[in-house]
């Protein structure tokens, strides 16, 4: 506590971004350090991670120190420590989990445990105070692409998800085949600008009648094809073209499995999260449908959407004030669902 | 003045306490690979047992590797933590070495500890243990092809020496070892695998002798690189 502000510090480290931030009252962000590892990366093609847990543990203390330092608050004026033991690569969990462990116990501290993609989804709540459950959540990134109801603020029901690759995944995977290197989505999103997203139409994968469910996993095939049989032909490839074809491929059935999921669930409000959420297209095309049905969209902004520790900070200020802590033998878990992980996660009380 | 020694490098996670006079209260975690989940409880019991307090510490030392890269991550995470949020220093213990340091070593022995590296190497080195506190590095820690390692070890051992091989690589390369050619025998006590009791005994030792660093600056020694660098840079030789 400090000037009667509840001030939650939090630490995450799932993929290659070590990030730790101070939020006031769980949605004023007093700090949002991030130290991004893309450069590291960039050499190898993606994110290896070996190399990001030798990262994590190099950056930590720092980052740790800048966040407290930049929020002009000493440790012991923190209320709890907040940390996102799964779902990401369990190397790089085990660096931000294993130093939240050693700082709670440290500073005496309550340890929260906070679902990753919670904490994506919880991210909406640090720019929208008056955006309360329940509501629709479209999850996408490189390693997710869900469709989740917020029914309570801790209580959440998977409406659709990918039955294959994750949204973030296609994107990086088509980057790559295109040649436009990495990371893949913001290199596509970036050409894609120039294309025509007409010109090359991709297939629209909507799987059964009324599912919620995604597919991308065919359509990197179906770019390699086109490329392939363009080569055969003699024919010159436009890159800008293929990669707006593409990205509105993947863009369409987002929007239109959203519109379903309100629909099915009669929401009436829409929160946009995770890395792809940064998506230009994506954004544009969301907020026209939304206008279109009525449907509040909430949308955060880049900072908040990549990984960052402001977000896991939010979900961590949510659950200590319905009590759920999480005890120093927290373990990470990398392939954490959403379905099940809540529980676990708080399968332990404090102390 | 206690220093608090964190050992997570091996199969089992261990830490310790260790005064000047070199008494030592340590906890070894019997379930093999749970580091992550084990380590803080087990300081947080080690601390109550010895009835001491943060104030109480003095420096916080960890094994700082080679060994299992994960954890060596562990151990030196929770350390770098500590010792930042406890303002105490860090202090590097070098895991081969600390294999000499264990109690049941009598002086006179040529300790080599030897860990298993894959790819056909081993993480090993070679440590005259001349007194209870006291050694001398006879080959430096390295990750060696085991033929090699074994041709310096025969050439560097003295006539009255044994060796005494210990490390989780005995198990996985005791064929190679049992072609070595001088006085040798393999391990059969705590002395098999990394403790935090024989590493706070080696720490004691830095501590002493001004060999500390703090938590921003302290490092893991892997002796190795990642493979996809080492792949990128065989693809960038070529
Ligand atoms: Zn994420």
């Amino acid at each position: 506590m400090k000037d009667g502000k509840h001030l939650t510090l939090a630490i995450e480290t799932s993929c290659d971004e070590t990030a730790v931030a101070v939020l006031a009252d769980g949605r004023i962000i007093l700090s949002n350090v991030i130290s991004s590892q893309i450069d590291v990366h960039r050499v190898f093609g993606g994110v290896v991670p070996e190399i990001a847990s030798r990262h994590h543990l190099k950056n930590l203390n720092l980052v740790f120190a800048a966040a407290l330092d930049e929020a002009e608050v000493s440790l012991q004026e923190i209320d709890e420590i907040g940390v996102a033991p799964g779902p990401g690569l369990a190397g790089a969990l085990l660096m931000g989990t294993a130093f939240a462990k050693a700082v709670a116990f440290a500073a005496q501290k309550p340890l929260v445990a906070v679902h990753h993609i919670q904490a994506h989804i919880m991210a909406n709540l640090i720019e929208h105070p008056e955006l309360r459950p329940p509501f629709m959540a479209l999850v996408v990134s490189g390693g997710h692409t869900h469709l989740i109801g917020v029914e309570e603020y801790n209580r959440f029901r998977i409406w659709g998800k990918t039955r294959d690759d994750a949204a973030g995944e296609a994107f990086d995977k088509v980057a790559r085949v295109l040649g436009l290197g990495y990371p893949g989505g913001p290199r596509i999103d970036e050409v894609a600008r120039q294309g025509d997203p007409d010109a090359v139409p991709f297939k629209r994968v909507y799987l059964e009648k009324d599912s919620l469910d995604f597919s991308f996993s065919g359509i990197k095939t179906g770019v390699i094809n086109y490329l392939h049989t363009q080569k055969q032909r003699g024919h010159s490839v436009n890159v800008q073209d293929v990669a707006a074809g593409f990205q509105m491929s993947v863009v369409d059935v987002l929007v239109d499995k959203a519109a379903m999921a309100l629909e099915q669930s009669g929401y009436r409000r829409l929160v946009l999260a995770g890395g792809v959420a940064s998506n230009s297209m994506l954004r544009e095309k969301l907020r026209a449908a939304c206008k279109r049905n009525g449907t509040e969209l909430y949308i955060p902004s880049p900072i908040l959407c990549t990984d960052n520790a402001a977000m896991v900070a939010c979900a961590a200020y949510h659950k200590q004030r319905l009590g759920l802590f999480a005890d120093l033998y927290l373990d990470v878990w990398p392939g954490l669902s959403i379905e099940t992980g809540l529980a676990l996660l708080d399968a332990k009380s404090h102390n | 003045m206690t220093i608090l020694t964190i050992e997570t490098t091996g199969p089992l996670a261990s830490v310790a306490l260790i005064d000047q006079d070199r008494n030592v209260l340590e906890r070894v975690n019997d379930t093999r690979y749970s580091h992550l989940e084990e380590l803080v409880p087990m300081i947080r019991a080690l601390m109550s047992e010895g009835g001491k307090d943060p104030e109480d510490i003095g420096a916080i030392a960890v094994s700082r590797g080679p060994g299992s890269f994960t954890g060596i991550r562990i151990g030196m995470t929770t350390a770098k933590a500590l010792a930042q949020v406890w303002e105490k220093p860090v202090i590097e213990v070098p895991t081969l070495k600390s294999f000499a340091y264990h109690p049941g070593i009598a002086p006179g022995t040529l300790t080599v500890p030897v860990l298993d590296a894959r790819r056909n190497q081993v993480y090993a080195g070679a440590y005259r243990k001349i007194a209870a506190y006291q050694d001398v590095e006879v080959i430096e820690e390295k990750a060696w092809a085991p033929d090699e390692f074994l041709a310096l070890l025969a050439d560097r051992q003295r006539a009255e020496e044994t060796v005494l091989f210990c490390g989780d690589g005995v198990p996985v390369y005791c064929d190679v070892l049992n072609r070595y050619p001088g006085p040798f025998r393999f391990s059969a006590g705590a002395e098999t695998v990394q403790r935090a009791g024989a590493a706070a005994q080696l720490a004691l030792n830095l501590y002493r002798d001004g060999i500390v660093t703090d938590a921003f600056r302290s490092e893991p020694v892997y002796l190795r690189q990642s493979e996809a660098e080492r792949k990128l840079q065989e693809k960038c030789a070529k």
